[in-house]
């Protein structure tokens, strides 16, 4: 179930605006324990179809 | 080329459920899979002059019935050499005309689900043969795929050393098609540059592409399923693009994902696939 859930935030990060790079950058931040789901800005940019460049 | 292709994937398509012991007998040195693994390769090429593709299979079938039959006629075959009797049992009911094209497109059938709209109508499917090994040293899958943005619509590479179709390459196809199609093909479609070194398109998205091949393997080839899924992680970890020993994006992503996991599962409570009544105490409690 959360490998599902993990799994379609994936395809939605994919289909976001915005650059590669800033995904790149959400990645690492997400490894290094940094950022996580329950971020509201991370939901704003890329559930709610934002662009993952405003992250930063 | 296409015909010997073709035909050593027709042949492993026809006994796709004795694959995954198949495959863990290639290194093992035993004399007897050399010779079952020469006959493949002396049969699928047996076809090369036939009229049509279809000939060039049924030749193929031929031939390599009757090499499995010269190899496999040793009195003494370990408990491990008399599974591979089972390769000259198989049937070609439910072969397809064209196995990379039928992978091909029940993976494409299921990436379309995930993405919709944003499906590119003018993807095709290219087969390219590589005249040696795509990753130095050599590991089991002999393949590789690339997905690129051309004139006439993206296109989904399948790189194949025709020499080096086995068993387990044949298994890891689907994974490779899954891969470039839920990582690359709607990126690429909307004119992003596909990035090797990205912990994001290499590490996050194949994590993604894993889990749903994973989960559509059952579902599309029952019958190679299990070692298809098997295989599916051994290959995704050594199927790391040229230059990237040292960083691996690859993990990076993976971890990422990994980490998203155990944010998504409460404290205490098991993991898919760990059920409560059937697993240890420890570590899943």
């Amino acid at each position: 179930m959360s490998e599902g859930l993990v799994a379609s935030f994936a395809v939605r990060m994919n289909v976001s605006r915005g650059s590669g790079d800033a995904r790149d950058a959400i990645v690492q931040r997400i490894e290094a324990g940094r950022l996580t789901l329950a971020d509201p800005t991370l939901r704003l940019v890329v559930v709610d179809g934002g662009d993952v460049d405003e992250l930063f | 080329m296409w015909r010997g292709l073709l035909s050593r994937a027709a042949l492993l398509e026809v006994r796709a459920q004795h694959l995954g012991a198949f495959s863990s007998l290639v290194d093992s040195g035993s004399v007897v899979v050399r010779k079952v693994l020469d006959g493949l390769h002396l049969s699928a090429a047996s076809g090369g002059e036939a009229v049509s593709d279809a000939k060039a299979i049924a030749l193929a079938e031929h031939c390599w019935q009757r090499e499995l039959g010269r190899a496999l006629a040793t009195p003494r075959l370990t408990n491990h050499e008399t599974n591979l009797q089972r390769l000259s049992a198989s049937s070609p009911n439910g072969a397809s005309a064209d196995p990379f094209a039928a992978l091909y497109q029940g993976v494409v059938d299921r990436v379309v689900t995930l993405y919709g709209g944003l499906w590119p109508d003018d993807l095709r499917l290219d087969l390219v043969p590589l005249e040696d090994h795509p990753r130095s040293p050599a590991d089991a899958y002999a393949l590789s795929g690339q997905t690129t943005s051309t004139p006439k619509g993206v296109v989904v590479e399948l790189q194949v050393h025709p020499d080096g179709l086995g068993p387990a390459t044949f298994l890891v196809i689907p994974v490779v098609f899954a891969h470039e199609c839920v990582c690359h093909v709607v990126p690429c479609a909307a004119g992003q540059l596909v990035n090797d070194e990205s912990a994001f398109a290499e590490g996050l998205m194949d994590w993604a592409s894993l889990h749903h091949v994973r989960r559509w393997l059952p579902q599309l080839w029952p019958a190679m399923a299990g070692a298809a899924r098997s295989h599916a992680k051994l290959f995704s970890a050594v199927a790391v693009p040229k230059g990237h020993r040292s960083y691996s994006p690859r993990i990076v992503g993976w971890q990422a994902a990994e980490e998203l996991v155990s944010q998504l599962t409460p404290p205490g409570a098991w993991r898919s696939g760990c059920p409560r009544a059937l697993s240890p105490p420890s570590p899943c409690a």
